[in-house]
């Protein structure tokens, strides 16, 4: 007996793509408003002098790591199959790049 | 190059990844990355020379806390997300084959981009006046070279996104145009990621005393 694979109707093939589409919409805009959110805490956390001077940097860099992160992941969809290479070339950059930064600020005083 | 295996979806009439529809389209993809990997490490050492030099040589009330205009710096910062975001919304628009909402929003983020790079310029040309310069200290190097170098992105990433335009303005979406697009899109998120390292380590970080 030959199986046949159940044809989708040409309206099913729309709702489909619609609820994909709508799915992104909703992740995108979450992204973007977790973005303005971190943005949101790390200005005032600054302008309103919140932090000790030693917490500052750390801080700082923590919710720049996460935002960027929401930007590569969601924004650039580095998340999605078939990105392998993609991650090793960025993963090597990253490592060149925190190599760079770690050599020039003990080299320069 | 019109010759592509992937079917067209029914109801778009374009495939569904249509930016990778063909091997040049995978290809341009895959090498745009590796050229993003590569920037990463350019701006890294402009950054690590920024954090090496920053206040070296500045004058009393010419230091990073002394100067920078923080609330210019936080509507630039909200321009250049918001830009990104839309530049998601053309590049979502493309998918669906809606060529004149890609439009719409790529022209929304070239005039948020626009934007930015005005408040960037009306910046350096405050700090010039008040005497912070590119050769005022080893400081104003740093910070012109790194801050400088990504304004010159958001310059190339505007030119770049208005020749696709206006080359393509009366064609509709093909594997030919949407790799252009998608990568072009690539870029302007990058230079946004370029940027929330500058607002946090130049500029926050910058006021803390």
């Amino acid at each position: 007996m030959e199986k046949h694979e159940p044809q989708l109707t040409r309206n099913q093939v729309e709702l489909e793509l619609k609820a994909d589409r709508s799915r992104e919409m909703q992740l995108q805009l979450t992204s973007f408003a977790l973005m303005i959110f971190l943005t949101l805490i790390a200005f005032g956390a600054v302008m309103a002098e919140l932090m000790p001077h030693w917490a500052a940097g750390g801080f700082l860099i923590i919710m720049a790591i996460v935002q960027v992160y929401l930007q590569l992941y969601m924004f650039m969809h580095m998340n999605n199959k078939g990105n392998t290479w993609i991650k090793v070339m960025m993963a090597l950059g990253i490592f060149v790049a925190l190599t760079i930064v770690a050599t020039l600020r003990l080299l320069i005083w | 190059m019109g010759h592509h295996s992937v079917p067209n979806n029914p109801i778009t009439g374009i495939p569904d990844h249509v930016e990778k529809a063909t091997l040049e389209g995978k290809n341009k993809y895959v090498a745009f990355w590796f050229f993003l990997g590569g920037e990463t490490t350019l701006f890294a050492s402009l950054f690590g020379t920024y954090i090496g030099l920053h206040n070296s040589g500045a004058k009393e009330g010419l230091r990073s806390y002394d100067i920078f205009e923080m609330g210019l710096v936080f509507i630039m910062t909200m321009l250049l997300l918001t830009s990104s975001l839309t530049s998601v919304l053309a590049m979502m628009a493309m998918k669906r084959n809606d060529v004149k909402k890609m439009k719409m929003w790529l022209i929304i983020t070239l005039a948020l981009g626009l934007g930015f790079l005005s408040g960037e310029i009306y910046e350096f040309n405050h700090y010039y006046h008040i005497g912070h310069t590119f050769t005022s200290s080893a400081f104003g190097s740093a910070f012109y070279t790194l801050v400088g170098f990504h304004g010159a992105h958001v310059l190339f990433g505007l030119l770049w996104i208005s020749t696709l335009l206006i080359r393509n303005w009366n064609r509709g979406i093909t594997v030919v145009n949407a790799p252009k697009y998608y990568v072009s899109s690539l870029y302007w998120h990058f230079i946004d990621v370029v940027w929330v390292f500058i607002f946090s380590v130049v500029y926050l970080m910058g006021m803390v005393k």
